[in-house]
């Protein structure tokens, strides 16, 4: 380890202990975005070349694929993937956290594994340690993008402005809940940048999903059958290593992994997660449903926007 | 569900170092203001601002909380906000531009939220510019008698203005720009809002007075520190 990448992981310590913000990074900008993520690969230019570049790359594609309404997916890996497609029990990959109550013996995992392995598009993470961790679980495969321009479409709200009529949301069941709600509301449809247009709604049960790969599927195909949008974003956790391609034949579009840019949507993000350090936390009012959402580290909410209850 | 034509947007730092009464009182006088204020704002959509916290770490049974639930309300980290309370609402200001982009109303209000509009006067002026900035400069006038007369011309006081949200925005882009300067040489908010009109030849309507009430000393039970602006 360098000193300078030494130097920087005991700065970012030392903020975190005193929970002071970090400043926002001037390395791998994603326009519209602010990124406060503590990673040192973040401050280090050696990790990605061309990262702006191949950003607008990603997007240019994106149009592309919707433009020509192409059936394809996008598989976003990180850490929790790796230990699940090993079926090692560790964080939201232990029975009975979230993915699965049962346990791994119970569920068909060299389905999840074999799907996995059939993926169009792979995005990883740009430090080190989650490519290498790709390296083991896919050692065939190529990452096609690294995973924080999924957040950066979303982050920025580029997604939103440029697919507004073309958009769907796929997301846990209590979250989708939240979004359906805020939807409702113009302050939060002109922050994404929606318009009038309304996203077509996805829900998988938001805890378990794996336990039964077919049924989830089943229940997201009723959903999703006879839909006219052209570009899904999804975070459904670990059970999209057996439903992304699943869904690229039940109806023809884009589905982007996005992971916990759907925590963003529904107002439950920590700004601390990569690229989500200038988001806004929209929050309905009164509402009890935030008492049922699983969820995420929240300790960093950041800018919080209290929506008023309408009364008229 | 539709917005309203107008924007105001009205900034508080609830939870600053007073403590015991005189947070109290401070609490009740941005309770007292608000609800006055929201008054006149009629075909006006109401965001209030806030940077110190108060949302989220305040015990809910207040009167300005009771106060503020009505309004949509952004809540900044407690940590935000610059060392110059008008370089703070600058930064409030930014932010509620970016969570409520402003081109989706006609007209945008600023205004500091612990302080008494008097009278509609002023923000009816406002709800009706057609294009350009509503500024003001004018003299306080205390309740014992004293007069002040702001020291230099080359500023707009910025405790109420109001612009078309395309003004606005660029006042906003002036801001970021210029954010340097505030910091470096020590300008005012009031003096980047004088820089802006008159480096982009903005549109200005000036009002003689604004029909404020307002105290300026850290203890608002002192009379002589009441004015009217």
């Amino acid at each position: 380890m360098s000193i300078r990448s030494l130097g920087a992981k005991i700065r970012n310590a030392l903020l975190q202990k005193s929970n002071a913000p970090l400043p926002p990074l001037d390395l791998y900008n994603l326009e519209g975005t602010v990124n406060i993520h503590s990673s040192s690969a973040y401050r280090d230019s050696r990790y990605f070349a061309r990262f702006e570049p191949t950003y607008e790359d990603f997007k240019n594609n994106l149009e592309l694929l919707v433009d020509s309404n192409t059936s394809t997916n996008f598989y976003k890996y990180g850490d929790g993937d790796y230990y699940f497609l090993k079926g090692e029990e560790n964080g939201s990959a232990r029975p009975g956290k979230r993915a699965l109550s049962k346990s791994y013996s119970e569920i068909d995992l060299p389905r999840f594994q074999e799907e996995s392995r059939k993926m169009d598009h792979y995005l990883c993470e740009i430090p080190d340690d989650d490519r290498i961790r790709f390296a083991e679980t896919f050692p065939d495969k190529i990452i096609s993008f690294p995973a924080e321009y999924s957040y950066g479409v979303v982050a920025s709200r580029w997604i939103f402005k440029n697919f507004a009529k073309d958009i769907g949301i796929i997301g846990a069941d209590k979250k989708i809940d939240l979004i359906e709600q805020l939807l409702k509301y113009p302050e939060y449809r002109n922050y994404l940048g929606l318009g009038n247009e309304t996203p077509d709604l996805i829900r998988i049960p938001q805890k378990f999903a794996c336990d039964d790969l077919d049924s989830t599927i089943d229940k997201v195909s009723k959903q999703i059958i006879g839909s006219r949008k052209k570009i899904f974003i999804l975070g459904v956790g670990h059970v999209k290593s057996g439903l992304l391609t699943a869904l690229v034949n039940i109806h023809p579009a884009v589905y982007l992994d996005v992971g916990s840019g759907i925590d963003a949507l529904a107002g439950v993000i920590d700004i601390r997660r990569p690229y989500f350090g200038g988001w806004t936390n929209f929050k309905l009012p009164n509402s009890d449903k935030y008492i049922e959402i699983d969820y995420l580290q929240v300790d960093n909410p950041g800018k919080i926007f209290y929506l008023k209850e309408v009364t008229e | 569900m539709k917005t309203k034509a107008n924007l105001a947007v009205v900034f508080l730092s609830v939870l600053v170092k007073s403590k015991g009464k005189s947070r109290q009182f401070r609490i009740k006088q941005y309770a007292q203001a608000i609800s006055q204020l929201s008054k006149w704002l009629t075909d006006c959509d109401i965001i209030l601002v806030e940077n110190t916290g108060f949302m989220d770490q305040y015990p809910r049974t207040n009167p300005l909380h009771e106060c503020m639930v009505k309004h949509n309300i952004l809540s900044l980290p407690a940590n935000t906000g610059l060392r110059n309370k008008g370089l703070g609402e600058l930064e409030m200001f930014a932010a509620a531009s970016e969570a409520l982009p402003f081109e989706n109303w006609k007209n945008i209000l600023y205004i500091t939220g612990r302080q008494f509009h008097i009278t509609p006067y002023a923000i009816e002026k406002a709800l009706n510019i057609e294009s350009g900035l509503l500024v003001s400069n004018p003299s306080f006038t205390f309740v014992d008698g004293n007069t002040f007369q702001p020291g230099t011309q080359n500023q707009w006081n910025d405790m109420f203005f109001a612009g078309d949200s395309s003004t606005m925005n660029s006042y906003l882009e002036h801001y970021k720009k210029n954010a340097f300067r505030l910091e470096k040489l020590g300008l005012s908010s009031e003096e980047l809002l004088w820089d802006f009109t008159t480096q982009e030849n903005i549109r200005i309507q000036v009002l003689p007075a604004l029909g404020l009430l307002r105290s300026q000393g850290k203890n608002p039970r002192r009379l002589s520190d009441w004015h009217v602006i």
